[in-house]
């Protein structure tokens, strides 16, 4: 009856606009253009970008910024099989510190911190304000409710203000919850410029080096 | 009656002269001669090497000619002015340079092009990737880091050597130290303060 007066089409429209929900869809951000609007500034940014390679973003960012880009792809590490947590961290920092050899002016972190361990997590957040230049940004979605994670996502960028966001399947863990005390911990030294709560459950966050 | 007969049996016996038909058989054949002259350059313009599936090189890797690799290589690639294929089977640990370069299979180690660089959705590279244009299909494996305004200075510096190669090889050294103010004039195009 419900669907007969429309009331719940109502419903299913508000929730898509509101947050990302499991499946693939496209959701509005209001965080990263001011990531690329601080980028924008600088001739030729170097951009890390920890989630996997997109090929429409190398595409993207290159266009809009004419940047360089780094590709981390954590989960890589993260999803391999018969793998420590420890030896894991050890692995993304030895490769991190193999290929940042100078700062870099941007980093996309997505929700890569949601799959850390609280350690590796903490040193990586150091690891990162450490190689941040000056006016140097960090962007990134945190979640805030604890649960278990089955997938990852693959955000792609469709316009400054539009990511499409992809469900990867990933290696099941338990979400690293980082409340906004966290991150000041974490990224000390680093200005929280922007923190917006999503109906996800996320907080897309923004922060910059002075 | 008879004579009739033999009258009309005649006339078969001129026909048959056209026999010669040999004749213009010979000019069937010599009309493909041109045309497989025509074809023969195309042929090697558009030749492909392959470097098969069991086959393992460990050195450097020059030439002139586009190339497709099945096999393995360690070492060095270089083809500055062709484009290079590394096929699904491809097992590459080098340094690869070339005009253009698609990946289908596994690389470690810096990819080089002056025009474009290409990741299939099975490729996977581990190195960084230097060229004006680079496409990444949704798939495909990437780890490393993505220079397209290097990439940029590369393909105008080779840009800059061509007529120099052209016109005498000895005045290409030359032409070096010119091109490399003509790229960093041509740098400040993208708008940006220069707050580095």
């Amino acid at each position: 009856m419900a669907n007969l007066f429309g009331w719940g089409a109502r419903k299913e429209s508000a929730v898509e606009k509101a947050a990302p929900p499991p499946a693939d869809q496209v959701c509005a951000s209001i965080v990263l253009p001011k990531f690329l609007s601080a980028l924008s500034q600088v001739h030729t940014p170097t951009i890390l970008d920890l989630g996997p390679v997109v090929g429409s973003n190398v595409a993207f960012l290159g266009d809009q910024l004419g940047c360089k880009l780094l590709i981390g792809d954590l989960h890589r590490d993260l999803d391999t099989e018969g793998i420590s947590a420890d030896e894991a961290r050890e692995r993304i920092m030895a490769r991190l510190n193999a290929t940042l050899v100078a700062p870099v002016n941007g980093v996309l972190c997505w929700d890569v911190f949601d799959f850390l361990p609280r350690p590796t997590a903490q040193a990586l957040g150091a690891y990162l304000t450490g190689m941040l230049a000056p006016g140097g940004v960090v962007h990134g979605f945190f979640g805030t409710t604890q649960g278990e994670l089955t997938h990852y996502s693959r955000f792609v960028l469709q316009s400054p203000r539009l990511l499409e966001v992809r469900r990867v399947p990933a290696k099941p863990v338990r979400r690293t919850v980082l409340q906004t005390r966290d991150l000041t911990v974490m990224f000390g030294g680093l200005t929280m410029v922007e923190s917006v709560l999503l109906k996800s459950q996320q907080r897309e966050t923004l922060l910059r080096k002075p | 009656m008879w004579k009739r007969e033999e009258a009309v049996r005649v006339p078969p016996q001129p026909v048959s002269p056209p026999v010669p038909a040999p004749a213009p058989a010979p000019v069937q054949v010599k009309a493909p001669e041109p045309s497989i002259a025509r074809t023969e350059p195309i042929r090697q313009e558009k030749a492909v090497v392959n470097i098969g599936k069991s086959v393992i090189i460990k050195g450097e890797l020059s030439g002139s000619e586009d190339l497709t690799i099945e096999g393995q290589v360690e070492g060095k690639i270089e083809l500055r002015q062709n484009v290079l294929t590394i096929g699904p089977n491809a097992k590459i640990k080098a340094q690869v340079a070339a005009k253009t370069i698609v990946v289908e299979g596994s690389v470690q180690g810096n990819v080089m092009a002056t025009e474009r660089i290409e990741i299939r959705d099975k490729g996977s590279v581990e190195g960084d990737l230097a060229a004006p244009r680079v496409a990444i299909a949704d798939g495909a494996h990437f780890r490393g880091s993505i220079d397209m305004q290097q990439g940029r200075g590369a393909a105008e510096r080779s840009a800059d050597h061509k007529p120099a190669a052209t016109a005498s090889s000895t005045s290409a050294p030359a032409a070096a130290p010119v091109s490399t103010p003509s790229t960093s004039s041509s740098a400040p195009a993208p708008a940006g303060v220069g707050a580095r």
